[in-house]
């Protein structure tokens, strides 16, 4: 009896155990692993939090590949625009293309390429230092200058240190497209090249298709911009490209095929995850708070990568704002907390929190009735404010004569004005400003931002729109004839006007109609004439 | 006067042909960009730039359009030696076409106040510059040779303009055999018929 007894109670608190155990295990499985995560929130309001794992069951990797990995999901995560893309050469991200493309090295300093690594994404400058002792004391010379040539500070963001080396990563921010084009054409001009970079995988991906940014993968919180990196040399004898970015829209059986055609070629992939946040702090309340569980959607707990050596976890406020901290190991450097994890080490619930005084939550936009018209077809321009704030803002200005200078011979406005004036718009108002404009010529317009001025609480503000674009289609031969047509005659008429006045016009068409008719009778008779060829003119000769 | 008429006809299919049909997506990204300022024309004398400078035995569109629009021409010329006269017209025609087709790109900078350069659309991309012919060979030298620019010599001139010219002459030349050899062939052809006519 006490036997059974004993078996039965064994049987028991095994079954207990394991009831237990269970869904602790499936806890550890679904743990995410983080590589590395961060935020820096602007002095707009505006919030890029980026966030890195790697795929729970990742078993071996090289710590040099996760560094540049990390690194690549955070460049390509800060204020990544998808219409930039496009402009995205395999030059400015550095690294030798395919087609033998050779960028030349513009400063002839001591620096290897491979120790520094540069790319734009739409509002930041980032540079990637490797740390050596050999070349620390140049990259600052570099930074320096730099900074002076782009008018821009740079600042320490992040410190990385792997098995193989430590890395520093400094940035520079830009706010608007006008800053950011005047900076990129900088760029263009003094960039060095790069060899065995990381990005150029990437471009190579979005080259190949694979990475579609078009398909907008934007989650309703913010910005999820790409799902996952899958990255292996497999890729390359396969498919050609090094890395794949898997964007959310991809359904979900094609991920699921590539994972299982990668594992049946005896590889595991390695999944990097990356989340991107934005706008999240405006006006009120004046105390914020920075949860990395909220903003990540995360119930479990997050664990930092086995495979570095320390993870890095970070928030970068704005200069002037007072970041508090009461939570045990992170430290607060000037506007910036830090948290540095060991190799396996869980972050639990972390919130920080900060006092800044951000611009009011307004919402602006630009649009266009029509993006594809025809030569000399008209175009509704409109601008809307959203004034999503509790409070109201006051002398609102609207500039967007931008448009005209940008093309002062084909874009004219043709009703309404491109500025207004605005005293009052009340919270949650919203205001619509239309203006129309007349296209000239083909092409691709560009209508650059409209600038929006306002002031609230006594303090003034100026936000910018988005751009909006606006394809003029090419014309059919015929019309082009037409227009060259009209523009002849009207040359003749001015001219002969001066001479015969009033009949001019008559006598244009007058003379290009018999210039025609000549022509024509001249072609016709021709072809009645049977043409005398070399073979004929021998027996004409023999016959007389 | 036929001769005439055969020039008018080649030419006017092989611009018509190209401009509504052929046109490449590269030369369609320098249009999109410059085309609000410098308008049709400019898309016309891409046309003609692509006719006369893209390599026809790389694009066998190219290659068709040229030896059917001669081969018309010659037809209507009725003689071998007329088609062949016609290729050459035809060709300075399009070649002196080009000129026309950036003539307000001259005048445009004459009235420096009036002419800005337009931003650069998103549909643009750099890379696609490289495979113009011409452009894509000084950009590649460009990017090749390890002088910073402003410090060019002789030498560093020359190494860019060689390649460049070697390549130029002979896409040149294809065109102008590909042209005389169907406006010939057109013109035998069409001497024939018409005699029979």
């Amino acid at each position: 009896m006490e036997k059974s007894l004993g078996k039965t109670v064994i049987v028991l608190s095994l079954v207990l155990v394991l009831i237990l155990v269970q869904p602790l295990t499936v806890n550890a499985e679904k743990t995410k692993v983080v590589e590395c995560m961060g935020g820096t929130v602007f002095e707009d309001g505006t919030t890029v939090f980026t966030s890195v794992f790697l795929s729970p069951n990742l078993k071996t990797i090289k710590p040099d590949k996760t560094f540049e990995n990390t690194v690549l999901v955070m460049l390509v995560a800060q204020k990544f625009d998808p219409k930039i893309v496009s402009k995205i050469s395999r030059e400015i991200f550095g690294g030798k293309g395919q087609r033998g493309l050779q960028i030349p090295t513009l400063t002839q300093t001591k620096i290897q390429p491979e120790n520094l690594y540069h790319g734009i994404p739409k509002t930041m400058l980032i540079i990637i230092q490797k740390q050596s002792p050999e070349t620390n004391e140049e990259i600052k010379n570099i930074l320096l200058r730099l900074s002076k040539y782009y008018e821009v500070n740079f600042r320490s963001l992040i410190s990385l240190k792997q098995k193989l080396f430590s890395a520093e990563i400094f940035f520079a921010a830009y706010t608007t497209d006008k800053d950011y084009r005047f900076f990129e054409g900088k760029l263009m001009e003094s960039l060095k090249g790069l060899d065995n970079g990381f990005a150029p995988s990437v471009y190579e991906a979005y080259l190949n298709g694979v990475f579609t940014p078009k398909l907008k993968d934007w989650s309703s919180d913010g910005t999820l911009i790409v799902s996952g990196i899958i990255n292996y040399p497999l890729l390359k004898r396969v498919l050609g490209i090094q890395a794949m970015m898997l964007p959310q829209s991809i359904p979900k059986d094609v991920t699921t095929k590539l994972l299982k055609f990668l594992e049946a070629s005896g590889l595991t992939p390695f999944f990097i995850q990356l989340s991107l946040w934005e706008n999240l702090y405006h006006s009120s309340p004046q105390t914020h708070t920075f949860s990395i569980q909220k903003l990540l959607h995360l119930k479990k707990p997050i664990s930092a990568s086995k495979h570095s050596s320390l993870s890095i976890v970070f928030l970068s406020t704005p200069t002037k704002a007072t970041t508090t901290t009461g939570l045990e190991g992170w430290e607060i450097k000037g506007s910036t907390a830090i948290k540095t994890l060991k190799a396996g080490e869980v972050l639990k619930e972390e919130k920080l929190t900060f006092n800044y005084i951000f611009p009011p939550n307004i919402s602006v936009k630009k649009l266009v009735d029509k993006t594809v018209v025809d030569e000399d077809s008209t175009v509704k321009v409109k601008v809307e404010i959203l004034n999503k704030d509790t409070k109201p803002i006051y002398n609102i200005t609207i500039d967007d004569s931008q448009t005209l200078k940008t093309y002062p011979t084909s874009l004219t406005v043709v009703e309404g004005s491109p500025t207004k004036k605005l005293e009052k718009i009340k919270a949650g108002e919203k205001i619509t400003y239309t203006y129309i404009i007349k296209l000239k010529n083909l092409g691709y317009y560009t209508l650059p931002p409209a600038k929006i001025t306002y002031t609230c609480e006594q303090k003034d503000y100026s936000t910018t729109t988005n751009q909006a674009y606006i394809k003029v289609k090419k014309p059919t031969i015929q019309k082009i004839i037409l227009k060259e047509y009209k523009l002849i005659t009207s040359y003749g008429e001015k001219t002969l006007n001066k001479f015969v006045p009033g009949y001019g016009w008559i006598i244009t068409n007058l003379i290009i109609l018999a210039i025609l008719t000549i022509i024509a009778y001249s072609i016709y008779k021709s072809f009645k004439k049977p043409r005398k060829t070399t073979t004929q003119q021998p027996t004409q000769k023999t016959q007389t | 006067m036929s001769k005439v008429l055969g020039w008018i006809v080649s030419t006017v299919i092989l611009v018509w042909v190209a401009y509504t049909y052929l046109f490449p997506s590269q030369l369609e990204m320098v249009v999109d960009w410059l085309g609000p300022v410098l308008g049709f024309n400019l898309r016309i004398g891409l046309t003609c730039f692509y006719l006369t400078f893209y390599d026809v035995f790389k694009d066998f569109r190219l290659l068709v359009l040229w030896f059917l629009s001669m081969f018309i021409g010659g037809f209507i010329g009725r003689s071998g030696k007329t088609g062949v006269g016609l290729a050459f017209s035809t060709y300075a025609t399009l070649t002196a076409a080009i000129g026309l087709g950036f003539l307000p790109v001259g005048m445009g900078l004459g009235e420096i106040s009036s002419f800005t350069i337009p931003p650069i659309p998103p549909t643009f991309s750099p890379n696609s510059l490289t495979q113009i012919p011409v452009v894509g060979k000084l950009l590649y030298s460009l990017t090749k040779t390890q002088n910073p620019i402003g410090q060019f010599n002789l030498q560093t001139i020359l190494s860019l303009i060689k390649p460049l010219t070697l390549d130029l002459v002979k896409s040149v030349a294809k065109t102008l055999v590909l042209a005389c050899v169907a406006g010939f062939i057109g013109g035998m052809v069409g001497g024939k018929i018409w005699r029979r006519v």
